[in-house]
């Protein structure tokens, strides 16, 4: 009987389908925003923040792909240093909201009842709160700096991480395998590594693309409404800020920087809805 | 498949010289439901002796996953006590109880939902061993794992580096059966652990079952809905109704010859090839809510012989043959008086 079931047991081998070309290009796109941001500046004659004043608002061309903006200084190299800001801000937003949402979800789901009860009591309370503005309130008493700007963005997004992560621990914790644990004697906190963490991870990394986005669309708008990094530090929001009076005659200085804040954002939402979507080989679902 | 329970070769000793290693006594499980407290397990006394199989049997819903639970103490039963090898379970802080945990082990019904899908096999048996470092003993943990694949039945070679998703019910579930003997267990509770698979499989998983409670000195609780699969694998039945053990004693005589009406109502619901399909002799009635169950005795309203004494008076458990108690005011086999109850592997609570 062993052997009938051996031979019948092929080994199992999932097809890897290959992702879309949309995702491929967003994934594309991504690797070129980030490379530029994190090798460009090492380049020499990299001076985001001081301009060739013979050439003011020139538009794109040679010497200058996009263009100049009023001081003459580069918008290609602005927002490629804006980049940077955008993804520290996003980094540092991610790392609150995994960390903060990964732990109170992992406490509300495991523990439920009264635990479970003050964790989604406290994310209600922190989502009636009017994100912009307090972020407004707190840059207006600490001076805008990345560190306020990212962990405050990132405190916001707690609440949506617990959710995800609470979920899917509550999904988990019925599972025969969790139960296993316990009858075997594991120790909470080693069920909760081996068993249940692993699980969580692909669902709270899913929404962390979604929570990239949201900070560089908060960032932008914060930095668009002044209450961003101080120029002549560029942002993505700054620059477009800056070049709004002039929109008319250089369009290039706004829309430059307002395009690849587009792009990316949309590049983010097509992988993180690629790595959402069950046509992939989900291991949440299993 | 050949031996019969009544094999002496294969039958392990009489009940009273095999030890008892798991004790419940007056088991209670009540769950709090929002339509009121739902009664789970009534009073229930449970033994299991080392290399006796003991099938706990009763239809859906009768508590028979309650009590494994409640043995378990997950979660903990809401009175009664369980005691193994001597120690009282609910007198053990939840550090101690974790570090008994290994010697009372259960294989769950669903195999695949019991395996955790982003490991590989060899990893899943070790689990006990990096839960509990002790049971090591200076081995290698791999070396342990492969050991109990092997005992199971799944040459580790084949099967050790593959994950749960490549693996057939009857495979996956000896994979959870090689873990729960990783942990070296004294007790091995198999919650209708074959009630998934096809019935080739069913077979594998049986023998595999009966043979590991010799070899290892196992007592092994057997939870089953199906009669048929009780034969081949127990030496004792017990026979729960809506959370209350209505008869005991061992299997063969239980099976030949049962004492209460619904024992013998789930008999002859059992098909068979070759028998036309009995009329189960119950009443019309639906079975009744364990949220509101009948006075007296729970069977007495889809009980052909209930009378007005079974309405006024819980039944208590009597001997009607060796080792063998029924818990019936009407029973289908004579009561003994207490001299003919010497033997038994449990005594009556209330003779």
């Amino acid at each position: 009987m062993a052997t009938v079931e051996i031979a019948a047991a092929r080994p199992a081998r999932t097809a890897r389908r290959r992702p879309p070309a949309a995702v491929l290009a967003a994934a594309g796109w991504l690797a070129v925003v980030l490379l530029a941001a994190l090798l460009l500046p090492l380049l020499p004659g990299f001076d985001p923040l001081h301009g060739d004043f013979s050439a003011p608002s020139a538009p794109p061309g040679p010497g200058h792909w996009l263009g100049t903006d009023a001081g003459g200084r580069d918008v290609l190299q602005r927002t490629v240093a804006g980049a940077r800001a955008s993804f520290a801000v996003a980094g540092l937003t991610v790392a609150v909201g995994l960390l903060g949402g990964g732990v109170l979800g992992l406490a509300a789901g495991w523990f439920r009842g009264p635990v479970d009860k003050a964790i989604g009591f406290a994310t209600d309370l922190l989502m009636s709160v009017p994100t912009l503005i307090l972020v407004m309130i707190a840059v207006s008493l600490r001076g805008p700096s990345l560190a306020v700007i990212g962990s405050l963005i990132g405190l916001f997004t707690v609440p949506a991480f617990t959710r995800v992560v609470r979920a899917v621990v509550l999904s988990l914790a019925e599972r025969g395998f969790v139960q296993a644990a316990r009858m075997i004697g594991t120790a909470p906190l080693r069920i909760l590594r081996r068993e249940v963490v692993p699980h969580v991870a692909p669902a709270a990394l899913t929404f962390a693309f979604t929570a990239t986005t949201v900070a560089i669309v908060a960032e932008g708008s914060l930095s668009f409404l002044g209450f961003g990094l101080r120029p002549p530090q560029p942002s993505w929001g700054g620059i477009i800020a800056e070049g709004r009076t002039t929109l008319g005659s250089a369009p290039w200085i706004s829309l430059a920087p307002a395009a690849v804040l587009c792009l990316t954002v949309l590049a983010l939402n097509y992988l993180g809805e690629h790595l959402r979507s069950p046509s992939r080989k989900a291991t949440v679902n299993r | 498949m050949s031996a019969t329970p009544a094999d002496p070769a294969r039958s392990p000793a009489d009940p009273a010289r095999s030890p008892a290693v798991l004790r419940a006594t007056g088991l209670e499980v009540v769950h709090r439901t929002r339509s009121g407290p739902l009664h789970a397990v009534s009073g229930v006394d449970l033994t299991l002796h080392e290399r006796r199989t003991l099938a706990l049997v009763g239809e859906s819903g009768s508590g028979k996953s309650s009590i494994a639970k409640a043995l378990l103490r997950l979660p903990a039963p809401t009175a009664g006590t369980v005691t193994l090898d001597d120690t009282d379970l609910s007198a053990l802080t939840s550090r101690q109880l974790r570090a008994l945990r290994p010697r009372l082990q259960m294989v769950f019904q669903d195999p695949l939902s019991s395996l955790n899908p982003r490991r590989t096999v060899r990893d899943l048996v070790a689990e006990p061993l990096d839960a509990h470092p002790g049971l090591l003993r200076g081995r290698d943990r791999l070396a342990v794992a492969d050991e109990q694949l092997t005992a199971v039945g799944l040459p580790p070679e084949l099967f050790g580096d593959r994950r749960p998703e490549q693996l057939s019910g009857g495979q996956a579930q000896r994979v959870a059966v090689a873990r729960a003997l990783a942990a070296e267990p004294r007790v091995l509770i198999a919650d209708e652990a074959v009630s998934a698979l096809d019935v080739s499989a069913q077979a594998t998983v049986l023998n595999l079952l009966r043979r590991l409670t010799e070899e290892r000195g196992l007592a092994s609780l057997f939870i089953t809905h199906d009669l048929g699969v009780v034969r081949a694998v127990s030496d004792d039945i017990a026979v729960l109704q809506l959370g209350r053990l209505c008869e005991r004693g061992p299997t063969e005589a239980v099976l030949a010859a049962p004492a209460h009406p619904y024992t013998a109502a789930l008999l002859a619901a059992v098909p068979e090839p070759g028998r036309p399909l009995g009329d189960t002799g119950l009443l019309p009635a639906d079975p009744p809510s364990p949220l509101d169950p009948p006075s007296g005795c729970r069977f007495r309203t889809r009980c052909p012989l209930a009378d007005d004494r079974c309405a006024a008076e819980t039944p208590a458990a009597r001997p009607v043959g060796p080792g063998r108690t029924v818990a019936c005011h009407r029973p289908l086999l004579p009561v003994l008086d207490r001299a003919g109850f010497g033997s038994a592997p449990v005594p009556a609570q209330r003779p």
